[in-house]
Order: C-alpha cells, then structure tokens, then sequence
C-alpha cells in the first residue's frame, strides 16, 4: 500500500485540503482505507478514483458499523442517482464533515440531512421534478421567497428532493420518533412507550392551566413540560426547520469546535487499520447486559 | 450534482423551451455562492459542486496575479500552522493511539478522564519547566555561596532540644524513599536551597523562588478557566428556569465515536435510561409545582434532614483527621512510629472511601428524583475530599506553627523550633508522603482488590459472585481522586519545589494502570455520564482545589517567619519580605512610587468601584439583551402567521388544477411506489402542512397529487388545537 503507485498526486492532494476540513495525512489514510475496500485488480489511484463502493460496504466500516444513522448516513453523503454507492470523495465528503475542524455550522446542517433522512429505500431511480411543479415554482418565484425560505435553504431543499427527504425539508413528528428509536434502540427495555414518545416530542401540556399561556406565544409557561418541540419549535409550525435546528445545536456546547478538553458531538476519527486489532476479540470480556 | 441536477431537470421537461424560472433561480444562487466570502470548503454541497463553485471564483484559464498566488500561500501556510498548533496543544499527540482505543470501546464518557489525566500531565510538565528554568538552573549555574546558618538557637524546649536531623530509626532504604528522609538534602525539599545576601545586581534566587510557585498557579488558574468557560452550557430558553434541554440531548447525545457492537448497546440504554429518567423528572416537576405551602414546607424538612445528617458525618470524618494528624506529630519517638508516619494519609483515604458508601446509601433513603440524588452524592463527595485536605493542612499549620495556640515553643521564633529545625522540609515531608501514598493505594487497589475481584467472579458462580460481579469503572470517583492528588501537589509547591515532578510520573503510570483496570477487571457503569458537562464539573472541582491549595500558601508568604537554620528566608520575618527589599535595592525612586501607590488603599478603592461598575454595565446589557430575544421570537411567530394568510389568499387566487399543467403541490414523488401519508414536497407551497387532517385523502391513492380537489383551503396554518 506504500508503493509509489498507490499515492495521490500533491496538486490533488493540495486542492483536496482546500476543498475539505481534512488534513494531508487525513486524507492519505483515508485513501488508504478507501482502497482497502476496493477489490485487489482496482485498486491503482486513477481507478480508485472513478470505482464507487457499494453502500454495504462503506457501511461495514468498524467507524461505522455500531451506528444507528449509518444507512442515513451512507445516504445524505451518496451522489450515485441510486443512492447506493459512494466514490473517494463522497468518502471524504463524509470525513470532513466528521473531522474534528469542521465549523458547527456544517456539522448541524448536516445533521438537519442525515435526522431528516427517510429510512426507507426508494423503489426505482431518483425521483424526477416534474415540470408542473417547476411551472408552480417559476410563475411564483415570489411565492418561495416569501415564505420565509433562505436561498441557501431553497437550493438545498431542491438538492433534499432530490435526496429524497421523506418529507419538506423540516424534522416533523414522526423524524423525530424515528429518531428517539434509532437512540434507544428497538430492544425491549429500552424502547421508549409510545405514551413516553408521545410527551417527549409533544408540545402538548398535560396542565389545562397552560392553555390560556398559550396565547402568551408559549413563553415563560410555568406549569408546561419543556419538550423538544416545545423547546425547538419557536415559530410554533409543529416541525423544526433548519434554522431552528442549527439555533438549537448552537446552544450545545458538544458541537463547539473540538479544543482537547472534551470531544464534540457529531466528529469521530478515522483508524489507521481496518481491523483494528483489539476490536477483534474481547480478550475474554463478558457480554454486558 | 448541482449539474446533474440541472441537467437532469432539462431532460426532464417535456416542452423544449427551458422554464425561465429554474435558470433564473439557479443563476441567483450561483451568484450569491460566487460572490460570497465563504470558504469553499464551509459549503453544504458534495464535492463535484464545490470544485464548481471554485471554479466559478477563480477560473483555471485566468492568470492569477503575484499578489493573489502570494496571498493564497500565506493562507495556506497559516492554516496549516494553525493546524500543527492545534495538535500540539492536544498534548503533542500523547497516547492518542490508547485514547482511540478506550473511546472506541467504551465511549466518550470514559475516554474524558482519560484525556483529563493528559491535561493534568501536561498542567504539571510546565509547572516543573517553570520552576527548573527560573530557579534549578540558575542556581546550579551560579553556584551561590553555602552560608551555614546564622544563628545560634538559644531557646528552652521542654523536652530538651531534640534534633530533627538525627539518626531515624530505620536505615531501611525503601522506608528511606517512601517517608522522604532520602531526599531531605536534595532539591525536592526547600531546606537544601541556599543563596548569599540580596544585591543590587545579581540574580535573585529567592525573588524566583517565591514568585515561581505563585506564577504557575496563576497560569493553571487561567488555564483552568478556559477550559471551563469552554465547556459551559449555555442557557437555552431565556426567561425559564436552566434546564438541560431535551432536545439538545436528542440531537446530540449519540457518541459517533463508538465503534463496538457492546459499546453501542450499553450507549444505547444509557440513552433510553436518560430519556426516562427526563421524563420522570418532568413528572415530578408537575407534581411539585401542584403541591400546597405545607406540603412544601415538608418537603424543605425531609430535604434537611438528610443534608444535616450528612453534613454530621463530615464534620466527624474532619475531626478524626484532624485528631490522626495531631497525634502522629506529636508521638513522633514512639516504638510504633512506623505505622504513626502514615497515619494521617491513611485516616484520609479510609474517610474518602467510606464516605462516598455512606452518603449514597442515605441519599437513597430518601425519595430524590434520579439527577438530584446523584448531583447531591457528588457535591458530598467533593466537599468530603476538600475538607479533608484542608483539616489536614491546618492540623499540619498547627503543630508546626502553633496556629490558634499559645505555646511557648512558638513564642520566641514564630514557629515550633523546638520540634522543627527545618518545618518547610517538614511540611514537604507530610505532603510528599501524602502524595506517595495515594499513588501506593490506586496500584494497590489495581492489582489487590479488582483483580482478585475479576478473577473470583470468574471462576465461581453463585448468587453472591453474581451479585458482587466486577468492579465498575466509576469516571467521578476516579476524578476526584487525581484532583485531589493534584491539590496536594499545588500546595506543597513552596515547600517542595520538585513535587510537580514527582506527580507528573504518577499520573504517567496511573494512566497506564487505569487503563488496565478499565480493559480487563471492570465493567461499564449503567450510569449515565456526560462528557461536556462533567468536564465543566471537574474543571470547576480542579479550579475549587487550586483555591485551597492557594490559601495557605498566600499565609506562609505573606505572615510566617521562615525557618532561621536552613533555606532562602533565613533572615526575613515573611518570605514576601524580599519583595520590598529587591524593589528598594534595583529600581529607581519613581518605579518604587508607582508601585506603593499601585499597593496602597488609594488605588484599590476606585479600581473596584471601576470594575463593578463595569459589571454592572455587562449585566444590564445582558438583560436587554434577553428582552430583545424574547421581543424577536414574538415577532418571529407573528410573521410565520401572516405569511401563512398570505398563502392562503394565493390558493384562492390560483387557478384549480385541471386537465393541462397542474399547478398545485402536486407530489414530485407521487410515482414513487411507496405510499405517502402527507403531503410532501419543501418548498412546495403545500408544506409544511397539517398532517392528521388528511391522511385518508392521500392514502387512498398515492398518484393523485395531493391536494388537488379539496374544496377547503389547502393551505392551512395548524392551528393550536392540532398541534
């Protein structure tokens, strides 16, 4: 793997540190790693870059295997119409977005992707805009705008149709029930109830008093159970856009940029070994639980 | 993809014209993005369309200036400098290989003592360069002259003047090393440092000696207090009482880092026991906001009840230290001298551990929410360890310098020279001891009890194997204990200059120890443990020992005469003395002025009226500010409404959906095969919509575009009653 044939160039090592949060060394193991996956005939540099890997295999990575978002994942970060493989840098496309240097600006708009992610698999190709609703679109451009909708959001919500968002762009319920299950698991003690789903997402109080704070736009309600809508949700829409979202996060001191004292949320880093050897047998240790 | 995309929706359109609409939309946002400042790599697009993007900035074919190429160099250079530091200050990539390890396989919870003990590692190194640099190699370099001491002590003890020097009584080595008399005429202890009178122009050692320990204790301070405001959680729904925010725990509390199924599954019922240990808090809450005045008045007294009863237990567990120390000092020819040495240290580190059992078995008594008992067993257990440090230092101050007492051995020289001939040697002997001793019990507790412990459990099974089971790798208790290490370091800084040192090898082992510990003889802990904000915690525990540590080392300056017969303030009344003296002797009149006004009452009475005049200006700008955002979020749900009207108005004014173009929201998916509960499609104008209302309407019949003939409004803000 050290072979002279097998490094990339310093012009595309140089326009892939400009183009990602990844340092030279990064990206060298990243390659590294990527021709690992890649069966022995193919794995020269011009052919690792062109050969995309399936999405199974991606997804056995160890860094990704034990994560519950991992198809979302492997999803949110594909550019093949299908969705199902990814190239070398839709690969590191995903490790900068989980490095350690990346701003938490783009971490949270990529969690936004990847929470909002449907879970399921599409039937045929990607689905195709149809030109009634561009001739919708384009007769009220005005329409778009006024509804609040930043271009930089219009343009990635086009991108998120095109992605497949299950539905408009935003978290609603069920995203974030889907969301609490992947947390929790589906084993039977860790399953949260569907009334314990119910008041955790819900910014329904179970106080009557609070129906009259309500008209106080929900603000400094004392007797109401802080949920997630409840605590996300400020233009009380019933879902969380991404604006809400990334106000939330920001708040989070886990998505603070990584200084040494405790790791961020969202950032994982890339082993230098595919196995890596202590992962292989647990020396004897019993199964917890 | 950008392109793609583009490209796709012209082959898409079944009209050959192109739609004006798309392009004119994709040309704004290729503008905006070309004429934006953001960095290329900041962009939210895969890759494809950031090389787009760039190119798009700086076309390939275009002569880039020298100014440009020159500029984009030093970019890159600084970045990358940026980048070396930031990795530098990680710890010079120390042990990241095992750190990975732990993080992988048990999270990050666990991984942040790890990186603690780094930190500490790394507090500890530049404490001892500071120290080596500043007064080590000066005074090996300038040799200074060995002036014997200088007076004859002349002074009635009653017990006859008894020499501190003489023979021990064990010549064994080990002993030797482990109670410090090996080292009590080397550099470690402060009675070895020796220096001529203060001169005009020399190098003063004993100006670098004082201000050495006090200038490291500013840079941990400092440091410290970074690292702390870095971690605070910051307060998110302004107006209410902070709590942890539930939603921030969704949307971030999945560690990435987990690469283990094992690990992934015990993360996995941390989580889920979080999400219900918040729900049962919540409960709570209801049920206290309904209680009546009584009701609460009883609540306060069971509240106390437990609290009096623990704070009981504290006072009698400092008592007991404070008695194990008078009486080890005070028996020191005792036949059983031996165990007498570590007496002290060992009536603490059997409080320590006691303690934490008792008050978690109290606790529990009582009928506390979940994150109340363990923040309450918490702030005990640190109060117990502080306090203890603390009775053990005073009860040390009070032997040594008859503090609150009126003996008559500290009368004629300020401290016990009866018993002392050298008491900073003396009070860096116990602190030494101390911190040898702590040392000695993790690795004992390692290979004596949790070993044996995983072994037994092992090999036997049976209801009271299965009960006892491993030992559980608890992150709090383990912090706690290097803190209070590190507290025992930073005080006998003065007295034992080399302490950092001597530390600093501890930590080096304790991690690998521990780390053997947490691998092979324990289990994970169920308890949930949250990297950011028990970093702020220990941080804030780490900053409360430096404190202590910094109190009794200010008295000792500023007020105690130093020994007459070994060290540098032989002859002053106060080790701060030497200050005055240097400041009289080097600078000029008008330098000596500004500094005894900058000393006086006269500058410190305005300076504070300023600050708090300032603090005052920092806190009303923060209230206006929370109006402010109260003020916007008001406006915010205002605006949504109103633009809702709006669409509502469009839908009427908007042709119906006939047989030619559709107009409406008509699903972009609804070829898909797979049914659609809802309405889809941001930002097509049908979103985001009310669910609930018309599931029966698109279910039916997932090719039918949504929305099409429903008489009703199809824009429709939810109302509250839905919600």
């Amino acid at each position: 793997m050290g072979g002279s044939g097998s490094r990339l160039s310093k012009e595309l090592l140089a326009e892939y540190q400009d183009l990602t949060f990844l340092t030279k060394q990064e990206i060298l193991l990243a390659h590294r790693r990527f021709c690992e996956l890649l069966p022995p005939e193919h794995r020269s540099v011009e052919q690792s870059l062109q050969i995309r890997v399936s999405l199974e295999q991606i997804l056995s990575l160890p860094e990704l295997k034990a994560n519950p978002f991992k198809e979302r994942i492997g999803r949110v970060f594909s550019t093949s119409p299908a969705r199902d493989s990814l190239s070398f840098e839709d690969f590191l496309d995903l490790l900068s977005v989980f490095s350690d240097t990346a701003t938490p600006d783009i971490k949270s708009h990529y969690a936004f992707r990847i929470f909002g992610e449907s879970q399921e698999q599409p039937g045929g190709t990607r689905p195709v805009l149809t030109q009634s609703w561009w001739r919708c679109a384009a007769r009220e451009p005005g329409l778009l705008w006024s509804l609040g909708a930043h271009p930089d959001h219009i343009l990635s919500g086009f991108l998120c149709l095109s992605l497949d968002f299950d539905d408009d762009g935003t978290l609603n319920r069920e995203d974030l029930s889907h969301l609490v299950n992947c947390l929790t698991g589906q084993g039977e003690d860790t399953r949260l109830s569907a009334s314990e789903m119910k008041q955790l997402i819900d910014n329904v109080s179970s106080q009557a008093g609070s129906e009259s704070g309500r008209e106080g736009l929900g603000l400094g309600l004392k007797l109401s159970l802080p949920q997630i809508l409840e605590e996300s949700d400020i233009d009380r829409d019933g879902t969380i856009n991404l604006s809400e979202f990334q106000h939330v996060i920001s708040r989070s001191p886990d998505f603070a940029r990584y200084d040494g004292s405790s790791p961020p949320a969202f950032w994982f880093p890339l082993g230098p070994h595919l196995l890596h050897p202590s992962l292989g047998c647990r020396d004897g240790r019993r199964q917890p639980g | 993809m950008l392109r793609q995309w583009s490209v796709q929706s012209g082959q898409a359109l079944m009209e050959p014209e192109p739609e004006p609409g798309v392009e004119q939309l994709w040309e704004q946002e290729m503008e905006r993005l070309w004429s934006s400042q953001a960095l290329v790599r900041e962009l939210p697009y895969a890759m494809v369309d950031k090389r787009f993007v760039r190119q798009l900035r700086e076309p390939e074919g275009v002569k880039t200036s020298c100014w440009q190429r020159w500029r984009r160099r030093g970019q890159t250079a600084r970045r990358r400098l940026a980048d070396a530091a930031h990795r530098l200050a990680q710890g010079f990539g120390l042990w990241e290989g095992a750190l990975y390890e732990i993080g992988g396989l048990f999270g990050t919870g666990i991984q942040s003592y790890f990186t603690f003990l780094r930190f500490l590692l790394l507090l500890n190194l530049l404490t001892l360069l500071l120290t080596a640099s500043f007064v080590l190699l000066p005074l090996v370099w300038l040799r200074p002259p060995d002036t014997g001491p200088s007076l004859n002590l002349t002074l009635q003890c009653p017990g006859g003047l008894q020499s501190q020097t003489g023979v021990p009584r064990f010549h064994n080595q080990l002993w030797n090393v482990l109670t410090g008399r090996a080292f009590a005429n080397t550099y470690l202890f402060y009675g070895a440092y020796r220096a001529g009178p203060e001169s005009g122009s020399a190098y003063s050692i004993r100006l670098a000696y004082l201000l050495s320990p006090l200038a490291c204790l500013l840079l941990c301070f400092c440091g410290i207090l970074r690292r702390m405001v870095k971690g605070l959680p910051q307060r998110l729904f302004l107006g209410q009482d902070y709590k942890s925010p539930v939603s921030v725990k969704v949307f971030s509390s999945w560690d990435f880092c987990i690469r283990g199924q094992e690990a992934a599954t015990i993360k996995k019922h941390e989580i889920s026991n979080e999400f219900k240990v918040e729900l049962e808090e919540r409960r709570r809450f209801l049920l206290v906001q309904q209680e009546t005045r009584t009701q609460r008045a009883c609540h306060l007294l069971t509240y106390l009840r437990v609290n009096v009863l623990i704070g009981l237990l504290v006072v009698g567990a400092i008592g007991a230290i404070f008695w194990a120390t008078k009486y080890s000092q005070d028996n020191k020819e005792e036949s059983l001298f031996v165990l007498l040495q570590y007496l002290p240290p060992g009536i603490i580190a059997l409080v320590n551990f006691l303690g934490p059992l008792l008050f978690v078995f109290l606790i529990q008594l009582e009928n506390y929410p979940p994150n109340t008992e363990v923040n309450l067993a918490l702030i005990w257990c640190v109060v117990l360890k502080l306090a203890s440090l603390g009775m053990f230092s005073f009860s040390l101050g009070q032997t040594v310098l008859c503090i609150g007492q009126n003996k008559t051995s500290c009368a004629s020289y300020g401290y016990n020279a009866c018993d002392y001939q050298c008491w900073e040697s003396a009070v860096g002997e116990e602190l030494y001891k101390l911190s040898a001793f702590n040392f000695l019990l993790t690795v004992a507790f390692a290979f004596f009890v949790s070993l044996p412990r995983r072994l037994l459990v092992e090999r036997f099974s049976g209801r009271f194997w299965a009960w006892l089971d491993r030992e559980e790798f608890l992150v709090p208790k383990n912090v706690l204990d290097i803190v209070a290490g590190q507290t025992v370091t930073w005080m006998g800084l003065f007295y034992c200059p080399l302490l950092p040192l001597l530390h600093g090898v501890f930590i080096f082992l304790t991690f690998y120890i521990k780390k053997y510990t947490l691998m092979r003889n324990s289990k994970a802990s169920p308890r949930r443990f949250r990297a950011s904000s028990s970093t702020f915690f220990f941080q804030l525990v780490l900053l409360l020992g430096l404190l202590l540590a910094v109190m009794p080392l200010g008295y000792v300056v500023s007020s105690v005469h130093s020994s007459w017969d070994c060290g540098l303030f032989a002859n002053y009344s106060a080790p701060w003395q030497v200050v005055p003296e240097l400041v009289a002797l080097r600078l000029p009149p008008p330098g000596q002025r500004i500094l005894h006004y900058l000393g006086s009452h006269a500058f410190s009475f305005p300076f504070l009226m300023l600050l708090s005049l300032v603090l005052t200006v920092c806190v009303s700008q923060s209230q206006a500010n929370a109006r402010a955002i109260r003020g916007f979020r008001k406006q915010l749900v205002w605006q949504v409404q109103e633009k809702w009207h709006l669409v509502e108005d469009l839908s009427r004014l908007l042709p119906e959906p006939g047989s030619g173009g559709s107009v409406g929201p008509e699903s972009p998916h609804s070829r898909a095969s797979r049914p659609r509960s809802f309405c889809p499609g941001f930002p097509c104008p049908g979103s985001p919509g009310p669910r609930t209302p018309r599931p029966g309407a698109c279910l039916e019949d997932p090719a039918r575009p949504c929305g099409a003939p429903v008489p009703a409004s199809r824009f429709r803000f939810p109302s509250s009653s839905e919600l």
